[in-house]
Formats: C-alpha cells, sequence, structure tokens
C-alpha cells in the first residue's frame, strides 16, 4: 500500500514574518495519472512541520482538504507524503510532524462525515504505524480531532513540545475551534 | 544624527531580539481545546501489518 510514492519537486517557499505561530509555507508539487496535487509544509515555532496535501484544481476551495478524487491513490500519496518526511528530516533533524485527516465531504451523496477518527485519519495513522517507529519520534494522538504529533527524540523536553503543539494545533486547524 | 542612529540601535535591537525570541521558540501560555495523548508501543505493534519495514526506526 506505501511501497511506491509518486515524484515531486519543490515550487515555491512563502514566508510568513509577522505571523503567531507559522514561520513559512513551501509548496510542493506531484502528479498521477489524473491530477495534480500540491502539498503544503507549513513550519512553525519548536520545528514542528505540518503537511497538507489537496488537488492542485481546488486550490482556493474552501473544502479542499474534504473533497473524494475517486482515484483510488491515498497510498500512493501517503507514500509521498512520508518520503516528504526524510527529505525534511535531512535539512532538519530536529523536525517534529504533525496532521490532521480531514473529514469527507461529498455533496453528491449528501454525506459529511464526523471530525471524529475520521477515515483518512485512520489511513495516515496506518502508515504512520508501519513506517516510523519509536525511536526517532514519540507518538502522539487525539481520536477525537483526528490529530496525530511526531515529537523528535532530539528534543530534552517532548512533553513540552507536545503541550505547545496542542495551543498550536487550535490555530494550525481551525476545524478545532 | 546622533540620536537618530541611537533610535535606529535601539530599534534594531528590539528587533533583533524579537526576532531571536521566536526563533529560540520562547514557551507559549495558553490554554487548548486540544489534547494530543501518547501513544503506547502496544497501540503501534497492533496497529501495524507485518508486511512493512520502518523507514524511520
Amino acid at each position: 500500500m506505501f511501497d511506491n510514492s509518486f515524484p515531486f519537486t519543490k515550487h515555491f517557499t512563502d514566508k510568513f514574518q509577522g505571523a503567531q505561530y507559522l514561520k513559512e509555507r513551501t509548496t510542493y508539487i506531484f502528479k498521477t495519472q489524473k491530477e495534480k496535487y500540491h502539498i503544503e509544509v507549513e513550519e512553525y515555532l519548536f520545528n514542528i512541520y505540518v503537511l497538507k496535501f489537496f488537488p492542485a484544481r481546488l486550490k482556493k476551495h474552501p473544502r479542499r482538504f474534504n473533497v473524494l478524487t475517486g482515484e483510488n491513490k491515498m497510498g500512493k500519496i501517503v507514500a509521498t507524503c512520508i518520503q516528504l518526511i526524510l527529505q525534511i528530516l535531512k535539512k532538519n533533524p530536529m523536525a517534529n510532524f504533525g496532521f490532521l485527516g480531514s473529514h469527507t465531504f461529498d455533496p453528491k451523496r449528501f454525506y459529511e462525515e464526523s471530525k471524529e477518527c475520521t477515515k483518512r485519519f485512520k489511513i495516515y495513522r496506518y502508515a504512520v504505524y508501519n513506517l516510523i517507529g519509536e525511536e526517532y519520534f514519540s507518538h502522539f494522538m487525539e481520536e477525537k480531532n483526528s490529530t496525530y504529533l511526531l515529537v523528535n527524540n532530539k528534543h530534552k523536553d517532548v512533553d513540552l513540545i507536545k503541550e505547545q503543539a496542542n495551543i498550536m494545533f487550535d490555530t494550525i486547524f481551525p476545524s478545532l475551534r | 544624527m546622533g540620536s537618530n542612529n541611537n533610535s535606529y540601535e535601539q530599534n534594531k535591537t528590539h528587533y533583533n531580539s524579537a526576532v531571536s525570541a521566536k526563533n529560540s521558540c520562547v514557551k507559549i501560555n495558553s490554554t487548548s481545546k486540544s489534547n494530543l495523548v501518547r501513544v503506547t508501543s502496544n497501540q503501534i505493534n497492533n496497529g501495524r501489518s507485518q508486511a512493512y519495514k520502518h523507514l524511520i526506526p
């Protein structure tokens, strides 16, 4: 399921000097057979990186993280994000990573998933359980909000990073407010 | 000119200390709705397949 990934390229970086927690956002691009995708890597305080991806054609759509493309390429897309995590770690060995499994919204079926332990969250968590061990990272999650945090064990105070992430997640993921 | 220079230096110092504080990640004091809890080794081992090897140990 996660054996193959898509090749990706760095597109551009936006710096956020006046922002509360966000330092910069780098956009990467990869292509499947049907879609072009953007992966946004947001770097926050405390070396926390949050990965978000969506189809490029929905860049300005408010539900870009919630729609279904029907491509059935989730495993390969998640593997691409894991490869990006490896690349970020080479650049910043102190990096921590966070993600949220957005709930599905399908207007054609009048279906909106609950935000608790979403289908996407379960897939991302399955990928993390299988591909990332506990030697390098401490794992934290909150099923109620479908959020996951990997804290780099190189940090002296892992729980401090977790507490700071808790505070920042309210801003990073507006759906938690 | 002298006072302008002093003012410039003060602003520069203030800016640098603010940037330094941001970069050194001064602890944020606030309450949060998010409540992340530690995932246990058992949860990870029970939730994974034998087919995969960890890419990151």
